[in-house]
């Protein structure tokens, strides 16, 4: 079945639940209302004509003003594919029903999503964060969120960019003072037993 | 009887690929090699190592910073009569640093060079231990290029008939820069 | 009152009569027998596993972020850097993706290239994975034996793309470097060779008792949690269900060659345990052999017109027209499939019109696959959960990206 077919298909059953469907080549998907979110998701891996059994992928986009939660889902059995698309209502409450209950797979993905993302699943049994440590604050993959600056003591990139070019001007500092002499070639060079030998040749 | 059948299937298979691996003993061929005294075989073509450059040809465009991903490479040249930084065939470098403690020896770097001034080398250990032993100065002479395309053969000659060799080694030793390169 | 564990091989398993303790042991995140960082924290009785939680995330790069920071070109790189032991197949899989995005069209010979270097990076893999799974179960030979094809392979990639791990050989629109036709008789070598040493690993892993005795009828994936979960690649295949995304779902042009998708049956072991996993990758290489030789008999030349050669060796080989500074139009999104040699990597990309992708999500089969693991290690001894952790066969840096 076509994006198209399906959609036809769920507009049939869920009506004015089923918001929008794009038959595109490059990226086919139907967008649907929250609240038809998880009514629409069994659907399609029950219903014989679709018979979605593989959750592929489930993801979010930060849209600013809110969050696209995009699900990706194959059918073994009948060789189709389509994706699902649903808004958060706000980028303050970025809250989405839960599939888990559909499909178990949806799990581990959820909860990177909430870890990386922080759309919250309701519904999710363990909605904790999977990549990142319990303790870190704040979701990485948002589009406001910057570089830390330190994590238990482990300096962030901002903090080393910082130090380095400070580090740069005091070792340039102190080349400028060190007149006339030849400095050597770097002290990397020649500190290793391979270093000199051609490679590929016995020595 | 099962249990002297599983017995018996558990020595035969063992005994199988016993007689496998002995085989081996008789067979000629060498697999392993015995690094660092012998290193493996590196294409000089295409091996990705640390970078090889040409400090005299560099014309301080910036293309090879800008197409690093992550912003390893530092350039600076000395300003030109205006009080710019040089550009062009008459730019002096005064800072070209590869941090390869952040390098991916991608190679994004090679192709965009006008000059076919850098590119991957064969050499591959830089030991070091601190991040800025890391940081190899290429503008002190680093590694110098061996030349690989006509084109870059043709740049030469042309610097050469200009004679901007000379004349930027000058420069660059009037400001103190030191070159590692042997005079020609 | 005593119980038999399924996959305890027929001990007795004291429940009641001996007083035991539930112990929380932690596996890893520096055991060796988790195929690097992964942190495994296991519930036990005594030798039996009751429950697992695989702890993930040690080497979170946030690859996604990077991409959102660089331009399509510069994310390449760190693609390889995914499932670091098949990076061709991730490169192959995010360039499409990023072709599909662009609307760029490719030149007949960059797709058999395609195909060739998909296929060989897949045989490369499996020989890793087939080779340490050995060692996981305690057989050493097999993992120097296939370290000895493997290196060859390292050998050829580094040949033609200058790494021996982290090809960076794909471009967007192209490749890094045309093979010529010396390189092309030694990768036909390499594959005579690889095939005439398949025996080799049969006989010392396959069809050995003592390694039967290991990995048959342990950690058995059913086909209905295989689905429900989401498992891809030859775990799936080794749970009977006949899908192969290059066979089912064609992408590029795997239509055009004909090979057999290795299915499991059951007639060794049980459905979906270890044993049939690791011998599905067996066979799986045999067809990746067969793929490649069809693809070089098939391949034709170059022509100059849409493809022409790279003005010095350092240019990469683009086709004809892929613009420098690429641009993927505003809102387009793909969604884009491989079949990697540890399922299926898919890459979804959004743009906005920029120079850098909007929104890049990576979809790891590893990942989806490793969150199976409590499911199949319930009931098993402890010695077991290696074995079962080695056949499912993950690679960290794809799981936590
Ligand atoms: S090889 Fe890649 S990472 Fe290294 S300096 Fe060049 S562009 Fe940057
Ligand atoms: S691209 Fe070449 S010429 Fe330009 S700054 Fe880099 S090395 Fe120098």
């Amino acid at each position: 079945m076509t994006v198209t077919e399906i959609g036809a298909l769920l507009k049939e059953r869920f009506g004015e639940k089923i918001l929008e469907v794009v038959d595109d080549e490059r990226h086919g998907h139907v967008r649907v209302a929250a609240d038809a979110w998880v009514a629409v998701a069994t659907f399609l891996r029950d219903d014989p004509r679709t018979r979605m059994e593989m959750c592929h992928d489930v993801t979010a986009v930060d849209w600013i003003e809110h969050f696209d939660v995009v699900v990706h889902l194959y059918s073994l059995a009948k060789k189709h594919k389509v994706a699902l698309k649903t808004k958060t209502p706000s980028r303050d409450d970025a809250t989405c029903p839960s599939l888990t209950g559909v499909w178990p797979a949806a799990d581990w993905h959820e909860r990177e999503t909430w870890d990386l993302m922080g759309v919250r699943f309701t519904g999710h049994p363990d909605l904790r964060r999977i990549l990142l440590p319990e303790d870190w604050e704040g979701h990485p993959l948002r589009k406001d969120e910057g570089n830390p600056l330190e994590y238990h003591g482990i300096p962030g990139i901002a903090a080393i960019r910082g130090a380095e070019e400070r580090l740069r001007e005091e070792e340039l500092a102190k080349k400028k003072q060190r007149a006339g002499g030849h400095p050597g070639p770097h002290p990397a060079v020649g500190s290793h037993p391979t270093d000199g030998v051609t490679p590929g040749v016995k020595p | 009887m099962s249990y002297f059948k599983e017995l018996w299937d558990g020595i035969r298979t063992t005994a199988q690929g016993l007689r496998l691996t002995g085989g081996y003993l008789t067979k000629k061929g060498v697999y392993t090699i015995q690094y660092p005294e012998e290193t493996l075989p590196i294409d000089k073509v295409t091996h990705r190592g640390i970078h090889e450059y040409d400090v005299d040809r560099c014309i301080s465009c910036e293309n090879c910073a800008k197409a690093c991903p992550v912003d390893c490479i530092y350039i600076e040249s000395a300003p030109d009569e205006k009080g710019k930084p040089s550009k062009g065939k008459a730019a002096i470098m005064t800072r070209f640093d590869i941090d390869y403690s952040k390098c991916l020896f991608c190679g994004l770097c090679v192709p965009p060079c006008p000059s076919e001034c850098i590119q991957l080398g064969e050499r591959y250990s830089l030991p070091g231990h601190t991040r800025d032993d890391m940081v190899v100065h290429f503008h002190e002479g680093g590694y110098p290029i061996q030349e690989k395309t006509e084109h870059a053969k043709s740049m030469i000659a042309e610097f050469r008939t200009e004679n901007l060799y000379e004349k930027k080694r000058k420069e660059r030793a009037d400001r103190g820069i030191p070159t590692l390169r042997p005079a020609e | 009152m005593s119980a038999t564990h399924p996959g305890s091989g027929g001990y007795i398993v004291p429940t009641r009569d001996v007083a035991s303790e539930e112990l929380v042991l932690n596996m890893g995140p520096q055991h060796p027998a988790t195929h690097g960082v992964l942190r495994v924290a296991v519930k036990t009785d005594g030798e039996v596993v009751l429950d697992c939680e695989p702890m993930v995330g040690n080497i979170h790069r946030c690859k996604e972020k990077i991409a959102e920071n660089v331009t399509y070109v510069q994310f390449m790189p760190y693609t390889d850097r995914l499932d670091y032991l098949a990076a061709m197949n991730n490169e192959e899989c995010y360039a499409r993706a990023a072709e599909k995005l662009l609307g760029l069209k490719l030149p007949e010979r960059i797709e058999y290239l395609r195909v060739i270097f998909a296929e060989a990076g897949r045989i490369s893999s499996h020989l890793m994975s087939i080779g340490t799974y050995g060692l996981d179960v305690g057989a050493i030979t097999p993992f120097l034996y296939c370290f000895r094809e493997r290196e060859e392979a390292n050998h050829l990639f580094e040949k033609i793309s200058g790494g021996r791990m982290l090809y960076h050989y794909m471009r967007i629109g192209g490749v890094a470097r045309d093979p010529d036709d010396a390189w092309i008789q030694r990768l036909l070598q390499f594959l005579d060779q690889v095939e005439e040493k398949m025996d080799e690993y049969n006989t010392l892993m396959t069809w050995n008792k003592l390694f039967q005795e290991r990995t048959m009828n342990i950690g058995v994936l059913s086909r209905e949690k295989a689905l429900a979960f989401g498992i891809t690649g030859p775990a799936l295949r080794a749970s009977g269900i006949d899908w192969d995304c290059r066979r089912d779902d064609p992408y590029g042009i795997y239509d055009r060659f004909k090979w057999e998708v290795p299915v499991a049956d059951g007639k060794h072991g049980t459905l979906g345990d270890c044993w049939n996993r690791h011998y599905i990758r067996a066979l799986e290489m045999k067809q990746s052999i067969s793929i490649v030789r069809q693809a070089i008999d098939k391949m034709p030349k170059a022509n100059p017109d849409e493809l022409p050669p790279p003005e010095s060796p350092h240019k990469p080989f683009l086709a004809k027209g892929v613009p420098r500074s690429l641009q993927a139009p505003k809102g387009a999104e793909v969604y884009v499939r491989s079949e990697n040699p540890r399922g299926e990597l898919a890459f979804y990309m959004v743009s906005d019109g920029g120079k850098s992708p909007y929104r890049v999500k990576v979809r790891g089969p590893s990942f989806c696959n490793i969150a199976l693991l409590p499911e199949v290690t319930r009931g098993y001894l402890l010695s077991d959960l290696v074995a079962i952790i080695g056949s499912i066969d993950i690679v960290l840096g794809e799981v936590d990206r």
